[in-house]
């Protein structure tokens, strides 16, 4: 337990929260994508809010942790990190605010600003699709983790 | 030549396509009417209030003005929406209780660490 990575563990949350919310999120988008939960719009909407508020949190602790590590001083490189400084890690820390904002934009606007409410949901709506986009784009040049050490489990029980 | 170091990502790719062809079957062949009624519930009213020919103003204008806008049509559809969540059993209004409150005393820490972290990353 004491090997295992906060950065690795970080990572593997955001993915399954965010797989969440896209699943829930796309299918609430209306009947072009609704036969992914079968139609249960009131499901999709109870998944999307619970899976929400664990996204914004995740992103919360991911920032702070940040924070803290600038504080240290501590510049070890932590590849698995859900957001940083340049490349990949940038883009999706932006991405994620933006969903995060237009999101919260969405709730409040709810029930008395139906035009923002509109406004939010195209925002939303867009950045996820870019956001899907990019996530298929990330697995595929990362793949080659999901390649099992084979060797390096060799050695560690030798 | 076939790059194997990607192997993983297409098998990947087989097993999502395997999920969404058999979803789609498997609701292809099941009855209809369900589905259409479950439209006009939740958020699938949201959908129907899709951003058409809306100009900035519209969009922090106030209230009153609402009537004389093309999105005029769509304030029965919210309050559908509104009754729906009313609706709800008090586990699943606990719960919205619990994440509103996650999220909205998150929010402006969040913003703060971002700002922070920009200022940081720039420097």
């Amino acid at each position: 337990m004491k090997n295992v990575r906060f950065d690795l563990v970080m990572h593997w949350l955001y993915a399954i929260i965010w797989a969440l919310l896209a699943i829930s999120g796309f299918a609430m988008i209306g009947a072009k994508f609704g036969w992914i939960l079968n139609f249960n719009f009131t499901m999709a909407d109870t998944v999307h809010r619970f899976s929400a508020s664990a996204f914004v949190l995740i992103t919360f602790i991911a920032v702070i942790h940040e924070i803290i590590r600038k504080i240290k001083k501590d510049n070890r490189p932590q590849p698995w990190n859900i957001i940083g400084r340049s490349g990949y890690q940038l883009f999706n820390f932006i991405i994620t605010l933006l969903l995060i904002l237009s999101g919260v934009l969405i709730w409040i606007c709810m029930e008395f600003n139906e035009k923002a409410v509109a406004f939010a949901l195209l925002i939303h709506e867009n950045i996820s699709y870019l956001s899907l986009i990019s996530i298929i784009w990330h697995i595929f040049k990362k793949t080659h983790i999901l390649i099992w050490p084979k060797n390096k489990v060799k050695q560690d029980i030798k | 030549m076939f790059d194997k170091k990607k192997l993983n990502f297409w098998r990947l790719t087989v097993i999502f396509l395997s999920f969404t062809v058999i979803t789609l079957i498997s609701l292809y062949l099941s009855p209809q009417e369900k589905k259409a009624s479950m439209m006009t519930e939740s958020m699938a009213n949201m959908a129907s209030i899709h951003l058409e020919n809306i100009t900035i103003y519209d969009l922090v204008g106030s209230s009153d003005s609402e009537n004389n806008s093309q999105a005029s049509g769509t304030t029965a559809q919210t309050a559908n929406t509104s009754q729906h969540h009313e609706d709800k059993n008090s586990a699943v209004q606990t719960m919205g209780i619990i994440t509103t409150i996650i999220i909205f005393a998150l929010l402006p820490l969040l913003i703060c660490g971002a700002i922070i972290l920009a200022i940081v990353w720039i420097k």
